[in-house]
């Protein structure tokens, strides 16, 4: 009897596989949320924290949920219940997993609002109704579009609202998810991955040839918008209303923060001018980089932009072959999403945006929605073929959102297949249903984005990063790491340097267990702004209770019971944890049976 | 932009874009190519 398990469902080729993998990580993220991180903590400082984060956290993690994946796959366990109870060998594996399945279900909810978002941006730039000539047109047409004002707002069946596209993008999912694994996600990643990046490549060459877009304000400029993205230092403009009083610096919005040498001069002259109550000041990258939060920020966003701690990338190491290999597989699967986040995400919004609006304009608004939705619609309208532009950017996004949708579906599919013994259809139909009513849950309660961000926190950023450190502990501690070791280096090409051993066995643990424990200091108020108040998530819970976030906590409650009830009920995933003891006393006996 | 700007900027780019092409490379080159120790094993 052969000692593997022939998988009713495997990756065509290992690109294949590594496309699938870079398509789960590259996401909005890296084309929003890293520029807008970049420029808030200074470009150089934050490269540093964000490139030493991706080799003690990024790489680690990833290689430990590849290989674990394999592992349990080569034992015919493709949900991380099952693989996490093979690894452990204990039966609380299985409901540690439930942890693996249950949190990328629950992302999927509000990522599909935000996927439809960036398809109805595409389809109206398309048809042109992208042109707004301020940044309050921009606003109104973002806050009716998902409904910001009031809840269910966006429900209307109009191309002006986000209901529509939420309903192609749920069946747009689930098509892709219904051909198949190799059919379905990995056909599509290997045609959505190339067009993404040559769509990006595109848009990053029109917006380095910008140059200075309106000769009359020759400091908007694509220069400046780099500098103010990649400077490692910081020039800023510091004032006191006293020659006695504190120094104080002046926001960026305001105009605090100088980039060019126009700029510069202009301060130093209004310093000569008044040297008691204004001056310069310089925030060198060393000084950015003894803030915390800086560090907070770059570990926060290796370890979401690579799509650790979700079980997805163990999910599909689960489909690799056993002599696949994962090292160079997990290396490379990150390496495209570096590519994509550093090459390609970290030139094209915020350059683009300071050489129309300036820095002070763009200062306040480098957050995700307000970049991606509000300041980028207006910056292509000012643009020559500005629709075209934007139409190409939208798609972008939104395929970089559908290569990582679709993932983070495919755990709980896998959970279903192998816990209620059904095949990939029925699972896909009960999942459906599930998942459907938890995106109602968020596109009705729109009013603010209240559900989004009440999901968001506590699946995108608390329980992601709890699963990613039971990861790392689980595989490095509990596996045990000599073991994991071996079975990581099978079939590979690389071999990792020794020390890296170490890395995974603990700077990796204690790396991960002192962000998230400065996380939880500041979520609980004692670093939040001098304030002392706990995070609002955690206030609309205890303190003014809110419906709507005690409905996103308590659907993350249903999603876990829900799982540990299959679990306890199905007749495969019970025995996972013994099937390697099985297999281990079935080899033993083999030579003498021979015999 | 400044220097330090444009150092960390070429950094970035170039070690971003040299890493994924050489890992590509590894990924679609022929697997003996990869272990000359291996296939001198092979080979005796």
């Amino acid at each position: 009897m052969s000692q593997e398990f022939k998988p009713a469902e495997q990756w065509n080729t290992q690109l294949g596989a590594i496309l699938a993998v870079a398509g789960s990580a590259v996401g909005l993220g890296n084309f929003l949320r890293f520029p807008g991180l970049v420029a808030l903590y200074g470009g150089g400082s934050f490269m540093i924290a964000y490139a030493v984060s991706f080799l003690l956290i990024g790489i680690p993690l990833c290689l430990a949920e590849w290989t674990m994946g394999r592992y349990g796959g080569s034992r015919g366990f493709h949900s991380a219940a099952g693989i996490i109870s093979c690894v452990v060998r204990h039966p609380i594996g299985k409901y540690i997993g439930v942890f693996n399945i249950m949190v990328p279900v629950c992302l999927f909810m509000y990522y599909a609002c935000i996927e439809a978002w960036t398809l109805g941006y595409a389809v109206n730039a398309f048809t042109g109704d992208l042109h707004f000539s301020s940044i309050d047109q921009t606003r109104d047409f973002f806050n009716t579009f998902v409904g910001m004002g009031e809840n269910a707002g966006a429900a209307a069946l109009s191309l002006k609202t986000a209901g529509v596209f939420l309903l192609a993008v749920i069946v747009i999912n689930m098509l892709i998810l219904w051909r198949g694994l190799s059919k379905g996600i990995e056909l599509f990643c290997s045609y959505a991955m190339p067009a993404l990046i040559v769509i990006a490549i595109v848009i990053l060459v029109r917006v380095l040839t910008l140059g200075t877009p309106n000769p009359a304000l020759p400091e908007n400029n694509v220069n400046n918008g780099l500098g103010f993205m990649w400077n490692p230092t910081k020039v800023v403009l510091e004032t006191r209303a006293t020659p006695e009083a504190a120094w104080r610096r002046i926001p960026a919005k305001d105009g605090g923060e100088l980039i060019g040498e126009a700029a510069i001069a202009r301060a130093q002259a209004q310093a000569a001018a008044s040297p008691d109550t204004v001056r310069i000041g310089r925030v060198t990258m060393w000084g950015q980089l003894s803030n915390p939060q800086l560090w907070l920020a770059a570990a926060g966003q290796v370890f979401f932009t690579l799509s650790v701690g979700m079980g997805v990338l163990s999910t599909y190491a689960s489909y690799l072959r056993r002599r696949d290999d994962v090292v160079l597989g997990s290396i490379t699967s990150a390496s495209v999403n570096e590519f994509c986040e550093v090459g390609l995400g970290g030139l094209i919004s915020l350059p683009a945006g300071v050489a129309f609006l300036g820095v002070a304009s763009l200062a306040g608004m480098c957050s995700t929605f307000e970049l991606g939705f509000n300041v980028l619609p207006l910056v292509f309208a000012q643009l020559p073929f500005g629709m075209f532009f934007a139409f190409l950017f939208f798609f972008l996004l939104f395929l970089a959102a559908a290569t990582s949708s679709i993932s983070m579906l495919q755990p709980g599919l896998a959970f279903l297949e192998e816990a209620l013994n059904v095949n990939r259809k029925q699972a896909l139909a009960i999942l459906s249903t599930l998942t459907v009513l938890g995106t109602g849950y968020c596109f009705f309660f729109s009013k603010n984005l209240h559900a989004i961000a009440t999901l968001d926190f506590w699946a995108g950023n608390l329980l992601v990063f709890v699963c990613g450190m039971t990861n790392i502990i689980i595989f490095a501690w509990i596996f045990p790491l000599e073991r994991g070791w071996r079975q990581m280096h099978q079939g590979a090409r690389l071999r990792l340097p020794l020390f890296f051993k170490y890395i995974l066995k603990y700077v990796t643990p204690l790396f991960l267990l002192a962000v998230f424990g400065y996380w939880l200091l500041d979520v609980f108020g004692v670093f939040s702004s001098g304030t002392g108040q706990a995070s609002t998530y955690i206030r609309e819970l205890f303190v003014h209770p809110s419906p709507v976030a005690w409905g996103g906590v308590l659907i993350m409650v249903f999603f876990f019971i829900f799982g540990a009830l299959i679990v306890r009920a199905s007749p495969k995933l019970p025995r996972a944890h013994r099937v390697h003891e099985r297999r281990r006393r079935a080899r033993k006996t083999q030579p003498t049976t021979n015999l | 932009m400044t220097y330090g700007g444009w150092i960390i900027l070429s950094i970035s780019l170039i070690s971003v874009t040299c890493f994924m092409l050489w890992c590509f490379y590894r990924v679609l080159s022929p697997k003996n190519t990869a272990h000359p120790r291996k296939k001198e094993k092979t080979a005796r």
